[in-house]
């Protein structure tokens, strides 16, 4: 079976744009967090987020897919790959990019255009009529995720496998994972992957804050997101975009490429058990982080650092740490930390993020912080790498990616020798 | 790398032809289509469409709390699941739940107007139009408060994943037109690395709802209102929009063999590439290279043909110049005038179609095909349906820049 290698990284968050500015806030436990300026959450349950700012996006282009392309463009050239002669039939995009470009307020005017005289319900001719008058047809194929895999292989002439899945918070880190089998299984040579999404719109904010799944401490953004710690009230909903170029090994040592770590495992399984609860006992995950282990051909002690899901929600923290537990016979003494207590949450992007990380602490040897890290929970009673950034060699890292309807990844980076 | 075999062992539809694979192929061979006017009192006016009939999702999901959760996509989703697990012979099997995974292509799932009507109706402010502030105050508590989950486009394959307790790998493709077909390719993987045992693959879609003919319209893609819908015609002017669903149980071919499962055929070859006039070619060749044959062995192919004039003429230029010359030998058909265009689950719906082509040894007609513009370097299935003995089939996936996909079964010492 043939090995695959990581040889290039981008990303654009809250934080910073670059890897390298994303990995120096990180390494200072910085966050990115603060109030919603994308439009009026004021009177929202939840008013703050992570936003990327600064940043020029220019309609019909979604936020998701003028991340994509940015992140994507730091990846490709970080890869040598802007100059290298490769196989476009070889080059394949498997992206986990979540929907983007809803325009709520043109929606909603449409809607409020075309109520039933008797003000009950929707007239649907009239809507149709409408809505067909007003919308542009660029901002309708936008919606799609499948767009953003589209302007990444129309921008990079990748003519090779072409997939996107979306499978809520995991996306990125699962797109990861079978991207990694597309070379694995000898059908592509290099292929660009990882995440993108923006779900900061007033309908994203609404679906989850319904869902009581935000944290509204609004009157201190930056200690919103606090992973594991005993009074988390919730995720904070980010954005953004990472990238990750995966390269068959001697393809990349053929051409001399730059090569960062081994993507050395991966494993997936469902919960089958509820909607938005995980599992009492952890079940899927439990059996994901053991699949990527079995896959990586590594024993559990070999793991020096696991990059949690983390979300900063009651039940997640609680039921990840159990999980890690069963799998880890030494889980007190592997650090383990989230990163998502910085760059808040950015769902189908996330785990893409939270792998670069995983493979920097390799490369640096130093172990991102879990910031706001205050309260001990009786329920988490891990090394959680509080607040302050850590320096230790690191040669073996788990990073762990968990969704919504009970969707399962763990990814395994090693130090390439 | 050595790798597994991949078997049909089950099919399941939902169609405008109603309940299971068998009604949609009779119509397939007889040149019938469900397209009809509808008589949608929601919609206030009566569009041709391809609208399941009597839809009765309770027969399929038994909790009336679970069904509220669920968007019309992922009622019809879990309908198409629960005929393709019997028509697999489940429950009467056991199984590693495990090694039993779900890939299902979906994308953004339509919500009702209705549902959000009311709350941006308690949103007005002062001015008449939408007031940020008031949805955030009144609206939200106006919204149905599972709203986010009932139409998350991965929630098919997680109610899924919980009504048949499927804990193997759970993937969600939406690669948009092609998400089911590519989603068949996903899963067909999982096994050939031997993740998993049993796969259940497909999609649905129900974009027949003012929402999704409002898009489709904008797209350019809807027929006149009177029109008919004839892909490959010369005078095709875009397709009607249909609603289904459309799943097949895939299974590593020792595992079904062991369990006495019928197989319908093995699926060989799968091959994707983007949207561009290339990606389309690279897809079917990358397919043909997966399954290890030579075009000369291919005699069938169940083409995409969406009926929108430029989407049929670039998947003819495709087709002709992957065969190129040995074409002559091959029946193309298209089967989306039977249903309508039934959008994330078309791509496994065709799969669906050709399966059950091979298993016949018959090709459906085209419907409504009379003549192209200029003579086609393939055969077309006009006319009535054709007996043709065969082994081989290909499957297409394309359009609206979705990546492409492209699939071959084969009825080859499968059993």
């Amino acid at each position: 079976m043939k090995r695959v290698v990581i040889t290039g990284m981008g990303a654009v968050t809250p934080l910073a744009r670059g890897v390298a500015e994303n990995w120096k806030k990180l390494c200072e436990g910085r966050s990115g967090v603060g109030r919603i300026t994308l439009f009026n959450a004021e009177s929202f349950p939840t008013k703050i987020a992570g936003e990327v700012k600064n940043f020029k996006c220019e309609p019909p282009l979604g936020r998701n897919s003028a991340f994509a392309l940015a992140a994507g463009e730091e990846a490709f050239s970080d890869a040598g790959l802007a100059n290298a002669k490769i196989n476009s039939a070889r080059l394949g995009v498997y992206l986990g990019a979540g929907d983007g470009g809803f325009n709520f307020g043109e929606h909603a005017a449409i809607l409020l255009a075309s109520l039933n005289k008797d003000g009950i319900g929707v007239d649907g001719k009239a809507y149709f009529e409408k809505s067909v008058r007003q919308t542009k047809p660029e901002a309708v194929i936008e919606q799609e995720p499948s767009q953003v895999v589209h302007h990444l292989s129309r921008r990079f002439h990748a003519e090779g496998v072409i997939s996107n899945c979306l499978t809520a918070c995991a996306a990125s880190s699962q797109a990861i994972g079978e991207a990694a089998w597309v070379i694995r299984q000898g059908l592509a040579d290099v292929m660009i992957t990882g995440g993108a999404h923006s779900m900061i719109h007033p309908m994203g904010l609404a679906g989850f804050n319904l869902l009581t799944a935000l944290s509204t401490r609004n009157d201190q953004p930056e200690k919103a997101s606090r992973p594991f710690d005993k009074n988390r009230d919730g995720f904070v909903l980010s954005e953004g975009s990472a990238g990750l170029i995966l390269e068959e090994l001697e393809h990349a040592r053929k051409r001399g490429a730059k090569i960062y770590a081994e993507l050395a495992g991966y494993g997936t399984t469902a919960d089958a058990f509820r909607l938005t609860d995980p599992h009492p006992e952890g079940r899927g995950a439990v059996q994901a982080m053991r699949l990527a282990l079995e896959d990586a051909g590594l024993a559990p002690d070999a793991i020096e650092y696991i990059n949690a899901h983390g979300t900063s929600t009651q039940l997640n923290d609680q039921i990840e740490t159990l999980a890690v537990k069963k799998v880890f016979s030494n889980a007190k003494q592997i650090p383990m930390s989230s990163i998502k207590s910085m760059v808040g949450h950015m769902i189908a992007a996330a785990g893409a993020f939270e792998l670069i990380a995983s493979v920097l602490t390799i490369r640096d040897g130093v172990i991102p912080p879990t910031i706001n890290y205050e309260t001990p929970d009786d329920n988490c009673d891990l090394d959680y790498v509080p607040n302050v950034a850590r320096r230790q060699k690191v040669e073996a890292v788990l990073s762990n990616s968990f969704g919504f309807g009970g969707q399962n990844v763990s990814l395994i980076v090693r130090k390439y020798v | 790398m050595k790798r597994s075999r991949v078997v049909i062992t089950g099919l399941g539809a939902m169609t405008a032809l109603g309940e299971g694979w068998e009604p949609l192929w009779r119509a397939c061979v007889e040149g019938r289509s469900g397209i009809a006017a509808m008589k949608t009192a929601s919609l206030g006016w009566t569009p041709l469409a391809g609208l399941v009939p009597d839809f009765n999702p309770e027969k399929f999901v038994t909790q009336r709390k679970a069904l509220k959760l669920m968007a019309r996509d992922i009622q019809l989703a879990i309908a198409g699941a629960s005929l393709a697990f019997q028509d697999a012979g489940m429950p009467a099997f056991s199984f590693n739940h495990d090694r039993f995974g779900v890939a299902i292509g979906s994308g953004v799932l339509n919500h009702e107007l209705d549902e959000l009507a009311s709350s941006v109706e308690s949103s007005i402010g002062p001015d008449g139009a939408l007031d940020l502030k008031k949805f955030g105050e009144d609206g939200l508590s106006a919204l149905f408060p599972l709203w986010l989950l009932k139409y998350l486009p991965n929630m098919p394959a997680c109610h899924i994943s919980i009504l048949w307790d499927l804990e193997g790998p759970n993937n969600t493709i939406t690669t948009g037109a092609s998400s089911s077909l590519a989603a068949v390719g996903e899963a067909v993987r999982v096994i050939q690395r031997g993740a998993a045992d049993i796969m259940l693959a497909g999609g649905a879609e129900s974009k027949v709802n003012p929402l999704g003919l409002s898009q489709y319209k904008l797209l350019g893609a809807l027929t006149d209102p009177d029109g008919v819908y004839r892909p490959f015609d010369g005078a095709a002017k875009g397709f009607v929009v249909g609603e289904g669903a459309a799943f097949l149980v895939l299974e590593e071919r020792e595992h079904a063999l062991k369990r006495g499962a019928r197989i319908y055929a093995e699926i060989t070859g799968f091959g994707s590439s983007s949207g561009s006039d290339e990606g389309r070619k690279i897809a079917m060749r990358h397919a043909l290279e997966d399954a290890g044959i030579d075009k000369n062995k291919l005699h069938y192919l169940q083409a995409s043909g969406l009926g929108i004039a430029e989407e049929d003429a670039l998947e003819t230029a495709a087709i002709q110049a992957v065969l190129d010359g040995a074409g002559r030998n091959v029946l193309v058909s298209a089967s989306k005038p039977v249903t309508g265009f039934t959008g994330f689950s078309s791509g496994a719906m065709d799969l669906v179609i050709s399966t059950a082509a091979l298993k016949n040894q018959i090709v459906p007609p085209v419907l409504n095909f009379e003549k192209a513009h200029k003579p086609f370097e393939f055969q077309i299935a006009k006319g009535l349906a054709q007996a043709r003995p065969m082994k081989v089939a290909m499957t297409n996936a394309f359009g609206f820049q979705s990546p492409s996909v492209s699939m071959i079964t084969s009825v080859e010492g499968v059993s």
